[in-house]
């Protein structure tokens, strides 16, 4: 009886006794790269048990409907934008980064559930899947949002989505992202030993979409309130972002270095409880 | 071959299960795991198949492993069988459309294929299961009790599998049954008080195992093991135990 064995890993040399360090890295760096690769294939072939696009279509629509529906709200109350000419590019502003913050640190939970860990083999490891998972969010996030910002161009006429300044926008979505990364793994090392943290986060995550500055300018508060935004990291990565498209706009509340450092405490301290945690999860099987 | 150095390991209810186990394991024989019930084979297996982490101490693995035969748990339910068995070709490292062709030509898999594994029978998904593992090629097959499904064409079509793969690669069989041991294997590990010992033939093993104070003698032992593994039934083994003294 013949098996398989072409492009296996198994028989090769080094595989067996005598183990050269190199030979060794060679095959956890194959191994490696075949765990990602079939995850990649697997996880973009289905989103949310739908076929690719329109699983990735359903969850672009959430900010879009938010920047119409804030939209149409500003337009009755014959509100003059904020900042700027055009209100559909200032809320979308601020409701992209917003949104990349928030589903990043709703997306990394997957991953890293009690669940999902459970429901693997062996050769799967939980940061696999964090890596897979970032970086189809990545791309996904960013078509989504180079649609948004391309057709208010093409189709609204408002010159300016058009960042003057793209290394800017890329550099605060990018943090943004790391943002909601770290947010991510925090929550959802947090919520396997806290389940119903699963539930409690969606729902801040959500409201948070207020407290970050889509449709108010952070310069224009008053101090007192001001010191309260300001702890609010995406707000920061908001009004970062916003300088990529606004030459003028007022520097208050963008401290890059906070939104970089709240960032890394949190990644840090997620990468360590995941580690700390998985035998928990092992134990209560 | 498999180092296994200081392991120690122990569930969070329950005496350890192995302290400062020292041990290599070949991966190019046919070797059995002996060991009575709750004397930690299963855990050894899941162990060197890194379902489970070690406490303490390290699993070095010189040899490409398979998951215990017969695993399920990677699988998604709602994807068809053969996207399920191209993922875990991808994920191993082998030719997914060679795995394909091999379970629908000879593991006659070919009518289930493009059905959700959700459809299929509880039996389908197992022998599945089974098939598949022999299908991956590994350097060395973890299987823990039994080698294939209870179906008797399923099992002869295993045992065929089975004896084709350990021609060319090894086995690590956890059992507690002498007979299985002596059908499937040529060297042995005996697992007892927390300890291992390897030996180099199957009577050599199964005369200490045998020897061993494994039925009668043991069988207060042998309640109080398991009860230290289980919660539940832990106060009722004190009891127990307290009376025998």
């Amino acid at each position: 009886m013949t098996t398989p064995t072409s492009g296996a890993l198994a028989g090769q040399p080094g595989s067996e006794g005598g183990v050269s360090p190199w030979n060794a890295v060679r095959v956890a760096l194959r191994s490696q790269i075949n765990v990602f690769t079939a995850l990649l294939y697997r996880e973009a072939e289905t989103r949310h048990g739908q076929s690719f696009a329109l699983g990735y279509a359903a969850a672009g629509v959430e900010p879009l409907v938010i920047v119409a529906t804030i939209g149409v709200l500003f337009s009755a109350l014959s509100r003059t934008p904020p900042y700027g000419h055009s209100l559909l590019l200032f809320l979308g502003t601020g409701v992209f980064p917003i949104y990349l913050f928030i589903h990043t640190s709703l997306r990394i939970r997957q991953p890293l559930n009690t669940l999902a860990h459970r429901n693997r083999f062996p050769i799967e490891r939980p940061l696999d899947h964090l890596m897979v998972h970032a970086v189809l969010h990545i791309v996904s996030s960013a078509a989504v949002a180079a649609l948004f910002f391309l057709g208010l161009y093409w189709f609204g006429g408002v010159e300016a989505a058009i960042p003057y300044d793209p290394l800017t926008a890329i550099m605060a979505l990018f943090t943004l992202f790391l943002l909601g990364l770290a947010t991510g793994i925090f929550n959802a090392v947090l919520a396997r030993v806290v389940p119903v943290w699963d539930i409690v986060w969606p729902a801040i995550a959500r409201a948070s979409l207020h407290f970050s500055g889509p449709y108010f300018v952070a310069a224009y508060l008053t101090p007192s309130h001001r010191f309260w935004f300001g702890l609010n990291p995406v707000m920061h990565g908001v009004n970062w972002f916003r300088h990529a498209f606004y030459p003028f706009y007022p520097q208050a509340l963008t401290d890059h270095f906070y939104v970089l450092m709240v960032a890394l405490v949190l990644f840090t301290l997620g990468l360590l409880f995941e580690v700390g945690t998985r035998r928990y999860l092992e134990e209560k099987e | 071959m498999i180092r296994v150095d200081g392991l120690s390991h122990a569930y969070a209810k329950g005496r350890p299960i192995f302290s400062e186990l020292d041990l290599i394991i070949p991966t190019n024989r046919r070797v059995a795991i002996l060991g009575g019930t709750g004397s930690g084979k299963t855990t050894l297996l899941n162990l060197l198949a890194g379902i489970e982490s070690p406490q303490s101490g390290r699993i070095e693995r010189n040899a490409h492993l398979s998951f215990p035969g017969g695993f399920q748990r990677g699988f998604r339910q709602t994807s068809t069988m053969r996207q399920n068995a191209m993922f875990a070709a991808r994920i191993y490292g082998a030719d997914p459309d060679e795995v394909v062709e091999f379970l629908s030509e000879v593991c006659l898999m070919q009518d289930e294929l493009e059905f959700p594994l959700r459809e299929l029978s509880v039996q389908t998904r197992i022998a599945f299961s089974y098939l598949l593992t022999y299908t991956l090629p590994f350097d060395c097959y973890l299987f823990d009790n039994v080698i294939g499904p209870p179906q008797p064409e399923v099992r002869e079509l295993c045992a065929r599998l089975y004896a084709a793969r350990s021609a060319e690669a090894g086995t690590i069989l956890a059992t507690r049954q002498p007979r299985l041991a002596e059908q499937y294997c040529d060297c042995a590990i005996v697992l007892g008080q927390g300890g291992a010992r390897f030996y180099d033939t199957i009577a050599d093993a199964l005369a200490v195992f045998d020897s061993a104070p494994q039925p009668a003698a043991a069988a207060a032992g042998e309640a109080a093991d398991e009860a230290a593994t289980n919660p539940e039934t832990q106060g009722a083994a004190l009891a127990e135990g307290a009376a025998s003294a």
